[in-house]
C-alpha cells in the first residue's frame, strides 16, 4: 500500500501553476485597488467650489421682524414703507433756538414703487458700516439701492458701533410685483485695509451679510402695496 | 596546500578551470527523480510526508511580521503622514497671517504725560460732554483735546494725521473717534504745540473708563490713560 500523494517543491524549482495564478490575481487585485484610489482622488477634485461659491458671503437669515446676527454686526428691519414719490427736504437747525428751517425741497417720482427701508444695526466689537444693501426677490433677482436719493438722506456711512442701535435708511425702486417674498440684504465691507484699495473685491470672500425678509408672507406684501403712500418725506440735515 | 577545482599553476596557486569535470555522487539505480539534479537521492513520491515548517513562509519564502502589527504600523504611518501634511499647511498659513496682520504693539501714556511717535510729541486729555438734544440715549459723547508738538522741522514735513478711536481696555471693544478739525503740516511748527478736538461716542456705562487711542499702524499705537 502506498502513502498519500504529496509532492514537495524543492528550492529553486519553478512554482506550481496554482501558486503562479494566485500571485497574479493578488497583484491584479492590488492594481485595481490602486487605480480605484487614484480615480477617486482625481474625482474628488471635481468637488472644488467654483468662483461664485468661493466668493459667496456668509449669509445670516432672520425671520420677519427678527434680528440677523453675523460675526461683525446684527441687523433688524425697523420699518418698511412703499411710496409712489419721495419728497426730499434739506433742513438746517438753529443751534441756539433749535428751530428747523427747510433750506431746499425736491421731489422724485417713479412709475414703479419706492420701497423705503429702515434697518437698525449694532456691532459686537469693532465699528463697521453697512454701505451696501440689495433687495433680493423671491426668485433671486437683486436690485441695488437707488441712486436717485443722495446719501445725505439715507446716511449709509453712519458707523454701526457696539452698545447701541443706529438706523440706516435704504431706498429701492422696484416693480410692485417683485415685492412678494423679497428680502433686504445688507453687508459689511471687507476689512483688509490698504489691500482693499489695491485689489478691489479681491478679498470679498466670506463677508458677512444679513438677509431680512420684508414681509412675513405674500398677504403682508400685498397689504404693504395696498397701503402705498402717494409721497414719503426724507430729510437731510445741512 | 588545498586543491580546488582546477589545475595548480607553477607558482603553486590553484586556478579555476570551469571545464574540469567535478566528481558527484550518482544516484543509485532506481532512485532517480524528475526533481533531482542527479546529485542527491530523490525522495520517494509515494512515501515522503511533508514536515511542518517551524516558521510560516510567504509566497517568496520571506519572513513576514504578523498581520496585526503590520496593519497597526500602516495605520500609524498614515495618520502621521496626514498630521504632517495638515500641520505644514497650518504653519504656513499661520506664518502668512502673522506677517500680514502683525500683533498690535500699544504704548501706554500715563495721564497728563506725553509720548513721541512719528517725530511728534503727543498728549491728550479726555472729558465727558454734557448731553444734548440729539444724543442717543444709550451713548455718551467724549471730547478729547489732543496736543501735538513737532520735534524737528524734518518731522513737520513728513507729518501725516493719525487715526483715533476710543477703546475699552477690559473688553477690547472699539468705537470710532473723529477729529473735529485736523491740523495739516502747514499748521505745525517745530517746538510749538498745536491743539485740536477729537470726538467719540461710547456706551453710557463706559463714559468714565474708555480711553483714547492714537494709531498710525498696529505697531505704532499710543493709548492715553485717564
Amino acid at each position: 500500500m502506498t502513502g498519500p500523494l504529496v509532492a514537495e517543491r524543492p528550492i529553486g524549482a519553478p512554482p506550481a501553476e496554482g501558486a503562479r495564478r494566485g500571485r497574479f490575481s493578488h497583484a491584479l487585485g492590488n492594481g485595481v485597488v490602486a487605480l480605484a484610489i487614484g480615480a477617486a482622488a482625481v474625482y474628488a477634485h471635481t468637488f472644488a467650489m467654483d468662483k461664485d461659491k468661493l466668493d459667496a458671503p456668509l449669509t445670516s437669515h432672520a425671520a420677519a421682524g427678527g434680528v440677523a446676527v453675523t460675526g461683525r454686526f446684527s441687523a433688524r428691519l425697523e420699518k418698511v414703507v412703499a411710496a409712489r414719490s419721495l419728497r426730499l427736504l434739506t433742513t438746517s437747525t438753529d443751534p441756539e433756538t433749535g428751530r428747523v428751517t427747510i433750506k431746499k425741497s425736491g421731489r422724485v417720482g417713479t412709475q414703479d414703487v419706492f420701497i423705503v427701508v429702515t434697518i437698525g444695526a449694532t456691532s459686537p466689537g469693532d465699528p463697521t458700516r453697512l454701505d451696501d444693501a440689495w433687495l433680493r426677490t423671491a426668485d433671486g433677482v437683486e436690485y441695488a439701492a437707488t441712486d436717485r436719493v443722495g446719501p445725505a438722506f439715507t446716511l449709509p456711512h453712519r458707523p454701526v458701533q457696539n452698545g447701541w442701535w443706529v438706523d440706516v435708511v435704504f431706498v429701492f425702486e422696484i416693480p410692485p410685483e417683485a415685492l412678494a417674498g423679497a428680502s433686504i440684504v445688507v453687508s459689511a465691507p471687507s476689512s483688509n485695509g490698504i489691500y482693499d484699495t489695491i485689489y478691489p473685491n479681491r478679498y470679498n470672500q466670506l463677508l458677512p451679510e444679513a438677509e431680512l425678509p420684508i414681509s412675513a408672507d405674500r398677504a403682508a406684501a400685498r397689504r404693504l402695496l395696498d397701503d402705498v403712500k402717494t409721497s414719503w418725506q426724507l430729510a437731510a440735515e445741512e | 596546500m588545498s586543491e580546488k577545482h582546477g589545475s595548480t599553476q607553477e607558482s603553486g596557486e590553484p586556478s579555476f578551470d570551469a571545464f574540469k569535470p567535478v566528481a558527484r555522487d550518482t544516484p543509485s539505480s532506481g532512485q532517480e527523480s524528475i526533481f533531482s539534479t542527479g546529485s542527491w537521492p530523490a525522495a520517494s513520491i509515494a512515501t515522503a510526508a511533508p514536515e511542518p515548517s517551524p516558521v510560516p513562509a510567504g509566497p517568496a519564502g520571506r519572513r513576514r511580521m504578523p498581520r496585526l502589527i503590520r496593519a497597526t504600523l500602516l495605520l500609524v504611518a498614515a495618520v502621521a503622514l496626514v498630521a504632517v501634511t495638515v500641520g505644514v499647511q497650518w504653519w504656513d498659513r499661520s506664518a502668512w497671517i502673522a506677517q500680514r496682520y502683525p500683533a498690535e504693539v500699544v504704548k501706554d501714556v500715563p495721564r497728563g504725560q506725553s509720548a513721541a511717535l512719528h517725530g511728534m510729541s503727543w498728549q491728550a486729555s479726555l472729558a465727558v460732554r454734557a448731553r444734548s438734544a440729539g444724543d442717543h440715549r444709550d451713548a455718551t459723547s467724549l471730547i478729547a483735546t489732543v496736543r501735538v508738538t513737532p520735534i524737528s522741522a524734518k518731522d513737520v514735513g513728513g507729518y501725516l494725521p493719525p487715526r483715533f478711536e476710543a477703546r475699552d481696555r477690559g473688553t477690547g471693544r472699539r468705537w470710532q473717534a473723529l477729529p473735529a478739525e485736523t491740523p495739516t503740516g502747514s499748521d505745525l511748527e517745530p517746538g510749538r504745540t498745536t491743539s485740536f478736538i477729537v470726538v467719540a461716542a461710547v456706551p453710557n456705562e463706559l463714559k468714565d473708563t474708555a480711553e483714547l487711542v492714537l494709531s498710525y499702524s498696529s505697531a505704532e499705537t499710543l493709548r492715553f490713560a485717564r
